[in-house]
């Protein structure tokens, strides 16, 4: 990737990196007003995120400098849809599709299209309760049955209301201030597949009788069923009877009881079929293999924590399952904000921001990839500031930097200056007197000599010869002038 | 810097300039004086000097050592002078020292008796081939020189002013 030094610079301010010679160079440019704005370019796409109070348009009017932040957008829903796992396992899917879902509110069609493919995971999310209520399809009829009656005060739920999804979209959509908090609805919604599991592990349980209060419902249940199980027809009936001119609730009875309980509850062998002819309802208990079979599937197992066996030792199908109803559960929320319709921008947003992971905002994530197309090699004017900046401090002898102030540094230079003005000097008087003693030497081999004539010289010349061959004479100038004893030789005739 | 800086700065070079600079003076005569049992005191040995000049017609040049000597110069002919050797010798009563000079001669001079007022030298020139080209003795005054002068190299002569230093 190339960019411009400026461009480059823009990017490790807004990353909160930027150097001296990054900010001098963008101060050239820039002024403040825009440079702060580079500089909180990261929080407000941060904030721009996570913050639901904080609408688009705000995150848009927040930024300056001519930055468009309508990639930002498009991010966040790519970021949503990997944090989804959707962009995977819904290739129909596309990200194209929310991302339009969330940027533009003139594609109503979208959040259907979306519904539609949530409503697949939605079936798969509710198989355990299909399984149970193809078993007991006819113990709907049972509402008139008495353990009925004690039944209905404990809780009024409608059957609609056992749905996994209208609970959550209940949860989205309660005005409750409590439940304003978008984020909180999804966690709910992220929970509820939990409290069916719960249900289910409740019943399991052996202590069903236990004093749990959570358990009461459904201790009463079994009672009540238990009861009916061990009661003739005769009183069967007369119950029926009285249940019926007491008007009690005609409730159905999936609605009032999860149907798990229903299927926990072990029938007798010996009692195949129970029918209870009313001729209004027949009530059939038939014991099935598949319940068996459901009821292993959500079967959890428990490692201690930690345990790296919980990451090898997982049945592959129970994980499959929990996964599916985990993305199921992340999608409600964004379900039902896009059914809604109305506020469908704000919830998403909102519902979006808190699953939004959030890494450290680094615009310039890397420097290996990013070629300066107009470097420049020399020293700019910003790094010659710098190094104008740094004068305050003598490098002395490649020792640490010294504050011109202190002692050491007087000291050094004093020591300094006085060592080099006396090698000046030597230089200049001792030296040029070695280079003459030297050229003398060289230009005239022999030393000099003094060779001093006394002002009286007198000579007395005791006893004379020479050679045959040879004259002599002896010269005297004035006075004291030093004698010469000449000698001539004669040349052969 | 201050100026007590700049003061210890040129003390210690002029304490460098004495350590470094070599004795370039000219070395002075060196005598021996012994204490006769009179008490007086009596110079035992003297030092000989001796130049070697090379004195010319082929050319005009004067060796700046020699303008000392000119003035006993001008009444020869010869108009260069050179100074081609310089020796020195301590020497004592009854011995002698001998001075290699050019043209393969040997000048010795045997100092056979001095006094404070002059000293007795005897002086032999002899060639290469042991030919005695000079046999003299001659009283010279203190510190007096006297010029022998004649035997041919090169171009000219050789000059060989001789003093008795003590």
């Amino acid at each position: 990737m190339k960019l411009t030094r400026m461009e480059l610079s823009l990017l490790r301010l807004t990353d909160g990196i930027a150097s001296a010679a990054d900010i001098d160079r963008l101060r050239q440019h820039f002024d403040t007003e825009t440079l702060d704005s580079w500089r909180e370019l990261s929080r407000w796409i941060s904030v721009g995120v996570t913050d639901p109070l904080l609408g688009v348009g705000e995150f848009r009017s927040a930024s300056s400098g001519g930055l468009s932040l309508t990639s930002s957008k498009i991010d966040v829903s790519e970021q949503v849809m990997e944090r989804l796992g959707l962009l995977a396992d819904h290739k129909a899917l596309d990200g194209n599709i929310v991302r339009s879902a969330l940027m533009d509110h003139s594609v109503p069609d979208v959040s259907g299209d979306i519904m539609s493919k949530i409503l697949q995971g939605d079936t798969k999310n509710h198989d355990v309760h299909q399984g149970f209520e193809s078993h007991v399809e006819e113990v709907k009829e049972v509402k008139e049955v008495k353990e009925v009656k004690e039944v209905e005060d404990v809780d009024d739920v409608s059957a609609e209301d056992w749905s996994f999804n209208s609970l959550l979209r209940n949860a989205l959509l309660d005005p409750d201030p409590a439940l304003m908090n978008i984020a909180d609805s999804v966690e709910r919604s992220i929970l509820s597949p939990q409290l069916n599991e719960d249900i289910l592990q409740e019943v399991l349980d052996e202590e069903l009788n236990s004093s749990d209060e959570s358990n009461s419902l459904n201790a009463l249940l079994i009672e009540g069923l238990e009861d009916e199980l061990n009661t003739p027809e005769e009183v069967v009936e007369s119950s029926l009877q009285d249940e019926a001119v007491s008007g009690s609730s005609l409730m159905d009875f999936e609605d009032e009881i999860p149907s798990p309980v229903i299927a926990q509850r072990e029938v007798p062998p010996d009692v195949q079929t129970l029918v209870y002819t009313d001729d209004v309802m027949v009530v059939e208990f038939t014991e099935e293999e598949e319940f068996s079979a459901l009821h292993s599937t959500v079967q959890q197992q428990e490692f201690e924590e930690d345990s790296d066996e919980e990451l090898c030792s997982v049945d592959e199908a129970f994980v499959s399952e929990a996964m599916l109803v985990e993305q199921e559960a992340d999608w409600f929320p964004l379900t039902d904000t896009l059914l809604i319709g109305g506020e469908t921008n704000l919830d998403i947003w909102s519902a979006v921001s808190k699953k939004v992971s959030r890494p450290p905002l680094r615009l310039l994530k890397d420097d290996t990839g990013i070629e300066v197309v107009d470097k420049v090699p020399v020293s700019t004017k910003s790094e010659s500031n710098s190094l104008q900046q740094n004068n305050s401090s003598v490098e002395f002898l490649n020792s640490k930097s010294i504050d011109a102030d202190s002692t050491i540094s007087k000291v050094s230079v004093t020591v300094l200056g006085s060592f080099l003005t006396l090698a000046a000097a030597w230089m200049i008087i001792v030296l040029p007197s070695l280079l003459t003693q030297t050229t003398s030497t060289i230009n005239t081999p022999k030393r000099i000599v003094t060779f001093e004539v006394a002002e009286v010289n007198q000579l007395e010349v005791e006893d004379l010869e020479v050679g045959e061959d040879m004259n002599v004479q002896i010269l005297q100038g004035d006075g004291n002038a030093p004698t010469i004893i000449f000698l001539d030789e004669m040349e052969a005739l | 810097m201050s100026f007590v800086n700049m003061v210890k700065v040129v003390g210690v070079f002029g304490l460098a300039s004495v350590l470094f600079t070599p004795t370039v003076q000219a070395q002075e005569a060196m005598t021996t004086v012994v204490a006769d049992a009179k008490g007086e005191q009596k110079i035992q040995s003297i030092r000989l000097e001796m130049l070697v000049v090379h004195a010319t017609t082929a050319n005009k040049a004067v060796d700046p050592q020699v303008r000392p000597l000119m003035k006993y110069f001008r009444n020869y002919k010869f108009t260069g002078f050179s100074l081609l050797d310089s020796q020195t010798a301590k020497i004592n009563d009854n011995s002698a020292r001998t001075f290699e000079i050019e043209g393969n001669r040997s000048v010795t001079i045997t100092m056979l008796s001095h006094t404070e007022k002059s000293a007795k030298l005897k002086m032999v020139i002899v060639e290469d081939k042991g030919k005695k080209i000079l046999d003299t003795t001659v009283n010279i005054n203190r510190n007096g020189t006297f010029i022998v002068a004649g035997p041919k190299f090169k171009e000219g002569v050789l000059f060989l002013p001789i003093s008795a230093k003590y």
